[in-house]
């Protein structure tokens, strides 16, 4: 007689789910489908929408079956419909918890069983995919580290041009700082109200609302209002308008371009002094100066643009050179020669194309140019540099090789099992069954 | 379509155009390319058809779109993209009464064309680029322009052939205003929105404007100013001999009287004389787009490395008011070549031809920029991939005849040549590979066409290993179906494109480590996956004819084989893909971007990894496996072009018309497999039998479900 099965305790039924196999085939089926959707919808609405939508969302609330369409060449209107699927970021961290859970489960069960038959249990059997299981886990905390900490922006130089500093690609700031008395060398200092705290003010959704930001070493209260993703500011064309009017200036929302680094944001501001006076401004990111604002005998710069991160070095460009196919106008090389000035010394470095400089956990790479009219005629070039600090920087490397040493195992082991059982005689269907 | 209707070809339509609708006035106007020339002289095609000058003219070196190549590529590829085909242009006609097809006759004889056979001449692409250039009246009958669409035709109120045919210049010039209308309205319309019929119209028009720039390449050292005589001014004349310029004297005058005279560049065509030079600098520059001149003349080594042709000589030398020592040498070499064409005198014409090779080929190799030209022009002529194409259907052939009477010699002959064939297409298409790689000095896959050739030969040796290794010949059909239908893919693509399937790199390619490491990766990781779908289509097939059971033997081996892919194709795939990321992050900072063609690889491995997990969860057995294995195959077609073809993302290259036809084509077929499949799956209840664990060992290898898990 055998024994009555034991009643499972909850936190092994858990431990179960995660780990089983149908919980990992659910989430990449789910994955692929996403990744699917996500690289068809980027047709219409460009990849900083379906990145968002798709792959680092929460959930997934509908799919643009429509755009699916278009992009797949199948003629079609406009259908949107509504779903409510787990997005590409609680997917990964399904996936990691079932990677971990499964790999620890099975590495139990084998020496459970090995235990229990009282044999010398092949390690390689197992090694290769925990080796596997462990280097996608790792993987996968690589992307989250670089979503989370990763710094990425440019810097454009002419040549002879010296930066300290970069610009944020997509992240968004406010930052005010005082133009007059200028500040002694060195003793500049610059508020920063980070886009994340004020970037849901968007007109449609929160009208009227606005954020009240304080500092203690500025003297007046700023409240950012309306903030909007893409517009420009307007002459309202009749007096009666209802929109916000700022020395004859309101900003016109237009459609968001699908490629997010064409946006041109802007938001409205309204300034409240110690005095109670309270005056109101616009801040637009192609503005030709800061929005200024006088308090006492100071005078402070207001913008809106995107973030800048320090460099812990200054670099020069010294020289740009393009180089084309002959005869043709296809890139064959660009090059920035440099110089690193840091702590009064110089290093002469060379960025080309897939070469870049790495020095003190950031990477400057040569990313595009242009050319530019001088007012003498001649041309002057300018050299985009790409600047990326992220702390999970090579850990894709040392991810890739073990997931490529872990399936090399299993697979060997695989195969030579494969090949021994090919040279024994054939068994019967009924035999292998069993 | 930068190219399609570049500002040249444009410009050189409007003038020809301009010209023709000009009222006849006392000063005759230029005639156009198209038009009947004034006596020019007509060389014997023995002379320029002479083997001995076309070889040395094959082998000439020319830049073209940034590198150098044979003249005999050049020549292919523009017949290719013009008439669908790199070689066999027939002098032949349809006769109008009998309906037979008869030689052309020669318009300056009156006498049929026929070879020393006595049939129809029929010509090499390098033959048909001579006749051409020298005996552009002879061209011009030739059957050269494809037509996909006969109601294109129908359109410009031509008679129409078949829906699919070839015509001559000839035959479309009485339509060339009715041409370059419809350009000019098909130029408005997006790439995506054009009809079939106004894509066949675009591709005419172009094709013909190009045409007609390599018919006039000559024209500089023909007699075409005969008729302007009278109407150039008096400081340009004296360098006008018997309606032939002399350029190096003729260009600095003109741009001398072009600078005097400023309001002649606001219409050119008002004036005989300027139109004509423009037009002759535009056909000797033999292309609408700046990329594709043919570039015949290395500059000095302290110069730019951007080679030059008669038009750029032309052209530079009316902005700069002066022809170099050089550049007069150049005018001169070409003026001779033509004279020794038209001489009569295939000794002299021999001669010229030799000179002006040795001369461009020592003026290559001082600057170190010869190139691979008798690699290339050897290449060509072996065709490797046809011949590959050749072999992999013999084998076809022999495998089937091996089916005829399994178990006796004539099966065991049949399959030995199958093996043997499949080698040997094995051999020329990684021959051939190796070839393009030490032409362009860099690794393998570059393009789209690349990845063809790449993941077939590759394919196919991956599946001759496997039926090493298993000798059941399940993996040497598949070895000769990918090799037949990838070869057929890998011609039928290169025509499709109709353009040199050797192309420059971007800059950000441009690095042999990564080339040589993640692309061959990712696209082993296709071609794995691809033979995988094969051996699951097969499994289909088999049980649809009752050549398979479920569980049976067979049906296990062929689970096996493609299970093994399988697992490969993950391996190679998500290494593949990782290391992309890998060359991403290290080259422009950014590990993974989302990109279509990335998302395309990801989807590779997701399936894999779904295949992988369902299998060993029980979840899909026999026929739900190979289900599956064959939905990754179409994952794998959607990823290696579909994705090219959104038109976003970095990877945007290689998109081309026709494309999603083929991939619904091919979906639609896979999908039909996936459906029978399925219902196989649930009519033998297959599933019902048995528990999961037993299902799960039923057909996969048995330790590697036990090994996995």
């Amino acid at each position: 007689m055998t024994p009555a099965p034991q009643p499972k305790s909850l936190g092994s039924l858990v431990l179960r789910f995660f780990s089983s196999f149908g919980l990992a085939t659910v989430v990449l089926a789910l994955l692929l489908l996403h990744t699917f959707l996500g690289t068809l919808e980027q047709v219409d609405h460009g990849l900083f929408e379906s990145q968002k939508k798709y792959f680092e969302s929460f959930v997934v609330w509908d799919i643009d079956v429509g755009c699916c369409l278009r992009a797949m060449h199948i003629p079609s209107g406009n259908f949107v419909m509504p779903v409510l699927l787990p997005g590409g970021f609680t997917l990964m961290v399904l996936l990691a918890i079932n990677l971990i859970c499964g790999g620890i489960m099975r590495i139990v069960k084998r020496l459970n069983k090995a235990r229990a038959e009282g044999v010398n249990h092949n390690i390689l059997r197992f090694t290769g995919l925990v080796i596997a299981h462990g280097s996608m886990v790792f993987m996968l905390l690589a992307g989250l580290v670089s979503m989370y900490w990763k710094k990425d922006g440019a810097a454009m130089l002419s040549e002879g041009q010296t930066t300290e500093e970069f610009q944020s690609f997509h992240d968004t700031a406010i930052e005010i700082q005082q133009l007059s008395p200028a500040p002694a060398e060195g003793q500049a200092k610059v508020w920063v109200i980070d886009g994340s705290l004020f970037k849901d003010l968007k007109a449609d959704a929160q009208s009227g609302k606005g954020r009240t930001f304080t500092q203690p070493d500025l003297p007046f209260e700023i409240m950012v209002m309306n903030y909007e993703v893409n517009c420009f500011p307007r002459k309202p064309e009749s007096e009666e308008t209802k929109r916000t009017v700022v020395d004859g200036y309101y900003l016109q929302p237009v459609a968001e371009s699908p490629e997010q680094e064409k946006n041109i944001d802007g938001a409205y501001v309204k300034i409240t002094h110690p005095d109670k006076r309270v005056e109101t401004g616009i801040l637009w990111r192609y503005a030709n100066g800061p929005l200024t604002v006088t308090s006492g005998d100071k005078t402070w710069g207001i913008s809106l643009g995107r973030k800048t991160y320090k460099l812990p070095f200054a670099i020069r460009l010294d020289d740009f050179q393009r180089e084309v196919h002959p005869g043709t106008e296809r890139a064959r090389k660009f090059t920035s020669q440099i110089t690193m000035l840091q702590d009064g010394q110089e290093h002469k470095k060379i960025i080309t194309m897939n070469e870049p400089l790495r020095s003190q956990g950031y990477a400057v790479f040569q990313q595009s140019f242009d050319m530019s009219q001088r007012a003498d005629g001649t041309m002057a070039e300018r050299s985009q540099l790409e600047i990326v600090q992220n702390p999970s920087d090579h850990w894709p490397l040392i991810s890739c090789v073990a997931v490529g040493i872990g399936l090399l195992i299993q697979m060997g082991s695989q195969l030579t099992r494969f090949l021994s059982r090919q040279s024994l005689p054939p068994a019967t269907p009924n035999k292998a069954v069993s | 379509m930068k190219k399609f209707l570049s500002p040249c070809l444009i410009a050189l339509a409007m003038l020809t155009c301009a010209q023709a609708q000009q009222e006849p006035a006392a000063e005759p106007a230029p005639a156009a390319a198209a038009a009947p020339k004034a006596a020019a002289p007509m060389p014997s095609l023995d002379v320029i058809l002479n083997p001995e000058a076309v070889e040395l003219l094959s082998s000439l070196p020319v830049q073209e779109q940034g590198r150098v190549k044979p003249l005999d590529t050049l020549a292919r590829f523009r017949l290719l993209r013009f008439s669908g085909k790199q070689s066999g242009i027939a002098a032949t006609r349809i006769d109008e009464e009998s309906g037979k097809v008869v030689p052309i006759d020669d318009p300056a004889t009156g006498k049929p064309l026929l070879n020393a056979d006595g049939k129809p001449c029929k010509f090499t692409a390098m033959e048909w680029l001579l006749v051409s250039w020298f005996r552009p009246d002879i061209a011009k009958e030739l059957n050269v322009f494809i037509v996909d669409n006969s109601d294109a035709i129908t359109e410009l109120s031509l008679p129409a052939k078949q829906k699919r045919d070839r015509y001559s210049f000839n035959a479309v010039q009485p339509a060339r205003q009715a041409l370059m209308e419809k350009m000019t309205e098909i130029r408005a319309i997006a790439m995506k929105d054009r009809t079939p019929v106004q894509r066949a119209l675009g591709k005419l028009a172009m094709d013909y404007l190009e045409y007609e720039m390599i018919l006039g390449h000559f024209d500089f050292a023909r007699p075409e100013f005969t008729q302007f005589a009278a109407s150039l001014p008096p400081e340009i004349a004296p360098t006008v001999k018997d309606g032939i310029p002399d350029w190096a004297a003729f260009l600095p005058k003109a741009a001398e009287h072009l600078k005097a005279n400023p309001q002649l560049f606001s219409d050119p065509t008002s004036v005989p004389w300027l139109a004509q030079v423009v037009q002759i600098m535009l056909s000797a520059q033999m292309s609408g787009d700046s990329e594709s001149f043919p570039r015949f003349f290395p500059p000095p080594a302290e110069q730019k490395e951007v080679w030059h042709n008669i038009g750029t000589i032309m052209s530079a030398a009316l902005k700069t008011n002066t022809v170099s020592a050089e550049d007069a040498a150049h005018l001169k070499r070409f003026e001779d070549l033509f004279a020794a064409a038209n001489s009569g005198d295939a000794a002299k014409y021999i001669a010229a031809v030799t000179a002006t090779r040795d001369d461009v080929e020592k003026l290559a190799a001082a600057r170190n920029e010869s190139g691979h030209v008798a690699m290339e022009l050897s290449y060509h002529r072996f065709d490797y991939f046809f011949k590959a194409l050749l072999c992999f259907v013999f084998g076809s052939i022999c495998l089937g005849l091996s089916w005829v009477s399994p178990g006796t010699g004539w099966s065991k002959v049949s399959t030995y040549l199958c093996v043997a064939f499949s080698v040997a297409g094995a051999t020329l298409g990684t021959v051939g590979i190796v070839i393009r790689c030490l032409i362009m000095e860099r690794p393998p896959i570059t393009t789209l066409y690349e990845t063809i050739i790449f993941i077939t030969a590759t394919g196919v040796i991956l599946a001759l290993i496997a039926e090493l290794m298993t000798k059941k010949g399940w993996a040497l059909t598949v070895a000769s179906l990918a090799g037949t239908v990838g070869m057929f893919l890998s011609i039928r693509f290169m025509t499709m494109e109709g353009r040199d399937t050797m192309e420059q790199l971007q800059a950000v390619l441009i690095t042999n480590f990564w080339l040589a490491t993640h692309v061959p990766c990712v696209n082993l990781g296709y071609a794995v996956c691809m033979v995988a779908a094969i051996f699951s289509a097969i499994y289909v097939i088999m049980r649809v004819s009752g050549g398979l059971k479920p569980g049976d033997s067979s049906a296990r081996e062929l689970t096996r084989l493609a299970y093994g892919f399988v697992m490969a194709g993950l391996l190679l795939s998500l290494v593949g893909t990782v290391l992309g990321g890998i060359w991403a992050n290290y080259s422009w900072g950014r590990f993974w971007g989302w990109d279509p063609k990335e998302n395309g690889a990801l989807l590779i491995v997701l399936m894999c990894l779904v295949i992988l997990h369902a299998r060993l969860g029980g979840y899909i057995r026999e026929a739900g496996f190979h289900n599956c294995t064959i939905f990754l195959g179409m994952i794998v077609a959607f990823s290696w072009f579909a994705t090219n073809q959104l038109g976003i993302g970095l990877h945007s290259y290689g998109a081309m018309e026709g494309a999603w036809k083929w991939l619904y084509i091919f979906w639609g077929s896979m999908t039909v497999l996936i459906i029978i499949g399925t219902a196989l799956s649930l009519a033998s209840r297959e599933g019902k039998q048995s528990g999961k664990s037993k299902g799960r060992a039923q057909s996969l290898p048995h330790d590697a479900a036990e090994g996995a898990a």
